[in-house]
């Protein structure tokens, strides 16, 4: 699953201006309107991990992600599919999603603040990168194979 | 009025703290450390230290950020024999910077490139201009509105007699380290040779008190309050660094200073009166006269670094620093003449930089008339680990510390009539363990052996931290 989306990344990093000329389908679409968002949204966030964890499949929607992922603890319940997601709440779903080790902290505070400072600390966000800072769907991308490369060193 | 005021105050906070990012934290640390000496117990001492730290942090769209953190200590001291027991509670501003681009504002660490000269808090501006092949930095900050406990710069005597005075809330004149100018201009060449950086570095302090220090001309007796000395000085420094061949690595760099202070110079006579004559005869006190006198001085360092990341993230550095000395072991923080009752003011030539620096966790001389070798070792041997053993580092450090000439060191427990330069060897050893993003210890132990040129024992030392960050 990680070389497919390491394939994906850099397929996608490479091609992606070429793409807006031509219409893709399913994944692919998705895929393409992740790279063009300069402050990614929370079905799209949703999607993105959905897909890289497996708990959602093919051709299932941002907004169905999006309501899946709130029945998982990723994110708030009633956040809109359209709502934009900050660095520290793509932090929450990462760790969620992916289950990564925790400190006192999170496990006390389980929330968004505790959650970046996590991936801070595994060298898999930037320590310099502002909190509440935007999160551009490209950016959200890289993080999240920051996330499977960690988690493959694990094990 | 004032509540229309206060609602503004609070709009615009909101409203920024809503545009922008802010952030905030902290952590609380326990330190312990325990000195002993093996045969006299009773002069070694426990010190036991609680510091809670607070962070804020303002990012304004990614392009600019505030930063500010503050700390606040209470350090407990306690001899093991009966004597004097000592609390002492401190508080500190360590950063308020505002930084964009390359560009810094306020108060922050500021420090040269080889980070021993100048490696202190000050509060003003630093900035970085990178161009092709050289990197410009430069800072310029001042020294009087840092906390006593906060400055590591004590040059001359006026600044040890102001270390003295304990900080006293009530009188803010007690509170703040003197206050000094410090200009710093680096320029780095990073393509002049093929995997090399060559650094020239210019550095300048000057002392702006204006009471309570002596001027050329000024009389001088030993018992007036406040006779001290400015020490005004300049550096020129030059740095080579990079890699020799594969993993190996080699840091070179030196700086010499020129300066000038005051000496007080000609015989002191105390007031003396006969009464075994009548009528009693009183011969009147004979001041001293402060005279310029100048500074010149150095300090070079060389080292030599395996970096093996691969292989337990193991680094290994061989290094030598030595510091400029003085034939009469004199240094202008003590203000006496070359000739005590001469009247030519000294040349002073002992090292001293703009601010303090360390080395070994007992014996910590400043660099005055002193060599220090050290080999450390650095690994994380459980690197390979999955678990939280990976974050362990442990750090194993030897010294070796020699005096160049037969004169005086920066340090206590000298023995003045040995003529024997080796001072003594130290062994530390640091472990650091930081298992998860909020929590961490360390312990650090280490023993030091005198020579026979030091009238001290055998001393070792152990220290235990625990950080809790929130």
């Amino acid at each position: 699953m990680r070389r497919f989306w390491c394939a994906v990344l850099g397929t996608f990093l490479c091609l992606a201006p070429s793409w807006g000329q031509s219409a893709g389908t399913g994944d692919d679409v998705v895929i393409d309107g992740i790279l063009k968002q300069k402050n990614i949204s929370w079905g799209n966030a949703s999607w993105l991990v959905g897909r890289a964890v497996e708990t959602i499949g093919e051709g299932l929607s941002p907004s169905d992600a999006a309501a899946k992922a709130a029945a998982a603890g990723w994110g708030p319940a009633g956040l809109s599919p359209e709502a934009r997601l900050n660095l520290k709440s793509y932090s929450l779903m990462l760790v969620k999603a992916f289950s990564l080790p925790t400190g006192l902290m999170y496990k006390l505070f389980p929330g968004p603040r505790y959650a970046f400072r996590e991936l801070v600390f595994r060298r898999i966000l930037p320590p310099t990168l502002p909190p509440d800072g935007t999160l551009s769907g490209e950016a959200a991308m890289r993080y999240l194979q920051a996330v499977q490369d960690w988690k493959d060193g694990q094990r | 009025m004032k509540r229309v005021i206060f609602l503004l105050a609070f709009l615009t906070i909101f409203l920024v703290q809503q545009a922008f990012s802010f952030d905030w934290g902290g952590s609380v640390e326990d330190k312990s450390i325990g000195n002993f000496t093996f045969d006299k117990f009773s002069s070694g001492y426990l010190i036991q230290t609680e510091i809670a730290r607070l962070w804020m942090s303002q990012s304004f769209g990614g392009s600019a950020d505030l930063l500010m953190k503050a700390n606040v200590a209470d350090a407990i001291t306690e001899g093991y024999a009966p004597g004097p027991f000592s609390n002492t509670p401190t508080v500190d501003l360590d950063d308020l910077a505002f930084s964009s681009g390359g560009l810094v504002l306020g108060r922050t660490i500021y420090s040269d490139f080889g980070g021993v000269l100048l490696n202190t808090t000050l509060d003003g501006i630093q900035g970085t201009i990178s161009m092709q092949g050289l990197d410009l930095t430069l800072l310029a900050g001042y020294s009087g509105f840092v906390f006593k406990s906060g400055s590591t710069m004590v040059i001359s005597q006026a600044d040890l007699t102001d270390r003295t005075v304990a900080e006293d809330f009530s009188k803010p004149s007690t509170l703040f380290a003197p206050p000094r100018a410090v200009g710093y201009l680096d320029a780095n060449f990073t393509k002049l040779l093929p995997d090399q950086e060559v650094q020239l570095a210019e550095a300048v302090q000057i002392d702006l008190r204006q009471s309570d220090i002596a001027k050329n001309g000024d009389s001088h007796s030993y018992y007036t309050p406040g006779s001290t000395a400015p020490v005004d000085m300049s550096y020129t420094g030059l740095g080579m660094s990079g890699r020799i061949v594969g993993p190996l690595y080699w840091d070179l760099w030196g700086y010499a200073g020129l300066g000038m202070s005051l000496t007080p110079t000609g015989n002191y006579a105390q007031k003396v009166v006969d009464t075994t004559k009548q009528p009693a005869t009183v011969t009147p006190e004979v001041l001293q006269t402060w005279k310029t006198s100048y500074i010149v001085n150095g300090i070079g360092s060389l080292d030599f670094s395996l970096l093996l990341p691969d292989f337990y993230n193991t680094i290994v550095d061989l290094g030598l620093m030595v510091g400029s000395w003085d034939p009469d072991g004199i240094s202008p923080d003590q203000n006496l003449p070359t000739t005590p009752k001469g009247d030519t003011p000294s040349l002073y030539t002992g090292y001293f930089g703009i601010s303090r620096t360390g080395s070994a966790l007992i014996f910590n001389p400043q660099p005055t008339n002193m060599a220090i070798a050290q080999l450390l070792y650095s690994l994380k041997p459980f690197s390979a680990s999955k678990g939280d053993a990976a974050n362990l580092q442990m750090t194993a450090s030897g010294f070796v510390f020699m005096r160049p000439t037969t004169g005086a060191i920066a340090e206590s427990g000298l023995d003045s009539t040995s003529k024997n330069l080796y001072l003594g060897t130290e062994a530390d050893l640091n472990l650091i363990w930081r298992p998860a993003a909020d929590w961490g210890a360390s312990l650090g132990l280490g023993l030091f052996a005198p020579g026979t040129a030091m009238t001290r024992g055998l001393e070792g030392i152990a220290q235990l931290g625990l950080n809790l960050s929130f």
